[in-house]
């Protein structure tokens, strides 16, 4: 509210009056409107952040009193003989599941390509592919636990024995355990990104195409030389929120894995769910927090830095 | 100027909403409320779903019913770790309930939230600790205190599907009883084929909670799990490393149990496909309506011939409050839900044991066991019972006992290596997380 100080004889003879008059009704009447909004942002999600950074610095199991720390926590993070070795697994175990945000999109950008030809019952096909989307992660995890089932009555496994191969663990085999997750994911998250395909791709105007063609292109270099840089930003927006999507996942380790086998599936942000609410060591689930904020704040530098600048806007 | 009006009752609608949200508790401290004629009103938290949520219900039920002047509303509030989650929260933001009902109820003894039980319990004459077993109290106990109210327990116990055991020329009415016995008839039941891909019908498994279970046999075989002063845990002393090895025998050497596949044990056992599932006596109603085969249940199998069977399951705590009336109401409630008759109850409608000591002679227990025999197997190990202390990293303890499991099962550790870990990293977790100097 630093505008009411402002000399009032400096402003054009118009705008004469009480402060909220010269600073505009629209203007103020817009922040009015936003007001719910960043109340609601600063209570649940910038307080909470910032309170985190704090408790990070202390050794707090919730109901007993905070004891001031300093930066043990993340001291033990990185280099406790104990601590270290988890919380760098859950690091690249981190990546390792964000591997299936390119397969996602690689699979999806495909589909989509199908899915925007003129075909008879193409809004079959289209709903049928945003269905896994819409269902709640949870269900549709409970739903893969019994597709998964280890034993040989397991849907999966039943197909492996009609093929004559032997029968895996899946979830509950530390080398199988993350690929079917990400396999999972692929197939949940494949919609929604579809969706955001397929408008993109009718955002393309048509001409482009049809010059071309007479030009003589290959189907091959229209997608090369139309499509793709045309559907930069989509790609781009597709990636970033993945990535984010990605970096958060919850629901299906905590259904089908709790982080096992043998850790092989803790990511960070279960890693801190662990900390948290089953150990109630908010300390150190708060330090693990921070780290992982400034990990996704670092990878979005890096996307608006280095993919942006190759991203054509039209 | 119209628009201008209708934002100043938005800003001012916005204020009076947020006002409300800071609103403070009126009470001074704790929940509950006594309304202008002196009618109370008490919060009751549960963390139990199902039948036994239900049987939660109807019990708060017939306490309202049973006298005027106090009402008491209940409200779940998920499993037990997310209870206690909630319970932790509402310590912080001062908004606890009256009473509670939760896993690991006595660790909350040290956040100085709660009333201490054993305190409130000697000040009314009317109630008689003695007519509770001893285990029930030391599952209750922290630092030398009781600090919470045994209300559901359970202990492992041994269910078994006597059309399998019939099938492979086991007698289905002598489960074992020791361990011995339990590999031979458990190798009895392992059927293979090569068609199949491997091992179709497993001999033995147990639930997720293997902690619980590993815990059992290193009792049972003489070990212990943490020292007096609560500082040092002792699981990886040679009795311990000879279950864990055992246990690693039953999955690798035997192959009687499949590995790493506890999660699914008990959709093995139902769909006929696991011979003998080790589980909590909790689940003794749900099993006898779902099984679609003749089912048994037995004991814990002993080590020898010790039997040590450590309590599991739920209590309940008072929290402090600034109104004595309403601690002294809650201690109603507390009394009437650890009742007999409400202890009948509780038992008849869940596989829960019930806590009295002579409980044993009731005609309504023998009763319970006509109507399920599955029951007898928990009423059974009711003198054998024992309580793992509670001490403040017990979460930390059972998540690195459930790992070590997993290791030996998985072959990544052997049962030496599996425990010395387990026992590093909860020890270290002792001194850096909840030592307050």
């Amino acid at each position: 509210m630093t505008t009411t100080s402002t000399d009032v004889s400096q402003l054009p003879p118009k705008q004469k009056g009480r402060w909220w008059r010269r600073w505009g009704e629209e203007t103020f009447s817009a922040y009015l409107f936003l007001l719910p909004s960043l109340v609601i942002f600063i209570t649940f999600t910038f307080f909470p952040a910032i309170y985190s950074m704090v408790v990070s610095l202390f050794r707090w199991n919730m109901p007993s009193k905070p004891f001031f720390v300093g930066f043990e926590n993340y001291i033990y993070l990185f280099t406790d003989a104990i601590e270290a070795p988890l919380f760098w697994k859950s690091f690249l175990n981190t990546f390792y599941f964000a591997l299936g945000v390119p397969i996602n999109l690689v699979i999806s950008l495909l589909i989509a390509l199908l899915l925007n030809r003129r075909l008879a019952g193409v809004g079959i096909f289209r709903t049928t592919f945003f269905l896994p989307t819409i269902t709640s992660m949870a269900a549709v995890s409970v739903v893969w636990l019994w597709l998964f089932h280890p034993a040989d009555y397991g849907l999966f496994n039943s197909w492996l024995i009609a093929m004559g191969i032997p029968i895996q663990r899946w979830l509950r085999d530390p080398v199988l355990a993350m690929p079917c997750l990400i396999g999972m994911g692929v197939w949940h998250g494949m919609g929604y990104n579809i969706i955001i395909f397929l408008a993109g791709l009718q955002a393309v105007p048509t001409t482009y195409y049809e010059a071309a063609k007479i030009d003589g292109a290959s189907p091959f270099a229209l997608f090369r030389h139309i499509t793709w840089p045309l559907l930069g930003p989509t790609l781009f927006y597709v990636l970033t929120v993945g990535m984010i999507n990605s970096l958060k996942a919850f629901t299906e380790i905590d259904v089908m894995t709790q982080g096992g086998p043998l850790g092989s599936t803790t990511t960070l942000a279960y890693l801190l769910y662990q900390n948290a609410f089953q150990f109630f060591q908010m300390g150190k689930a708060s330090a693990i927090a921070v780290l992982l904020f400034i990990m996704l704040l670092l990878l979005t530098w890096i996307q608006f830095r280095f993919v942006d600048r190759k991203v054509h806007y039209e | 100027m119209m628009k201008f009006k209708f934002s100043f009752i938005f800003i001012l609608l916005i204020t009076m909403l947020l006002s409300a949200c800071g609103g403070g508790n009126e009470t001074g401290g704790g929940g509950g409320s006594i309304d202008k004629e002196g009618n109370i009103t008490l919060e009751f938290w549960y963390a139990l779903g199902g039948d036994s949520g239900e049987a939660v219900k109807e019990l708060v039920a017939r306490f309202n019913e049973s006298q005027t002047g106090i009402t008491v509303i209940g409200t779940y509030q998920g499993d037990y770790t997310t209870a206690m989650a909630k319970v932790y929260s509402a310590i912080t933001g001062d908004t606890v309930p009256n009473v509670a009902q939760l896993g690991g109820a006595p660790l909350l003894g040290t956040s100085g939230a709660i009333l201490s039980m054993e305190e409130i319990m000697s000040a009314d004459e009317s109630f008689d600790p003695a007519v509770i077993r001893t285990a029930f109290w030391d599952y209750n106990t922290a630092g030398g205190e009781i600090w919470s109210m045994p209300f559901n327990n359970s202990v492992p116990i041994l269910y078994y599907n006597k059309d399998l055991f019939s099938a492979a020329g086991v007698d289905p009415n002598s489960p074992p009883q020791n361990l011995d016995e339990l590999l031979t008839i458990a190798q009895a039941l392992t059927i293979s084929s090569e068609a199949s891909g491997g091992t179709t019908q497993w001999g033995l498994n147990t639930r997720p909670d293997t902690h619980w279970y590993l815990s059992t046999l290193i009792l049972e075989n003489g070990g212990q799990i943490v020292n007096e002063d609560e500082t040092e845990m002792l699981y990886n002393s040679p009795e311990a490393v000879e279950m864990l090895q055992l246990w690693s025998d039953w999955v690798n050497t035997y192959k009687v149990m499949p590995i790493n596949q506890h999660e699914e044990a008990l959709t093995d056992f139902l769909a006929g496909k696991l011979g003998m599932l080790i589980g909590s006596t909790s689940m003794a109603r749900s099993i006898k309506e779902q099984a679609t085969f003749d089912v048994g249940a037995v004991m814990f199998p002993a080590v020898g011939d010790e039997r040590q069977v450590p309590l599991g399951g739920g209590s309940l705590v008072i929290f402090k409050n600034g109104d004595q009336r309403l601690v002294d109401a809650s201690w109603e409630f507390v009394k009437f839900m650890v009742s007999r008759d409400s202890s009948i109850f509780l038992t008849s409608q869940t596989g829960y044991i019930p806590i009295y000591a002579d409980a044993m002679d009731w005609d309504e227990v023998a009763g319970l066991v006509a109507e399920n025999p599955l029951r007898q197997a928990g009423f059974d190990s009711l003198p054998n019972t024992v309580s793992i202390p509670v001490f403040s990293a017990l979460g930390n303890s059972d998540l690195a006992l459930q790992k070590a499991v997993e290791q030996v099962e998985l072959g990544a550790a052997t049962p030496q290596e599996a425990l010395d870990a387990a026992k590093t990293s909860v020890d270290h977790a002792i001194e850096t997380q909840f030592s307050t100097e």
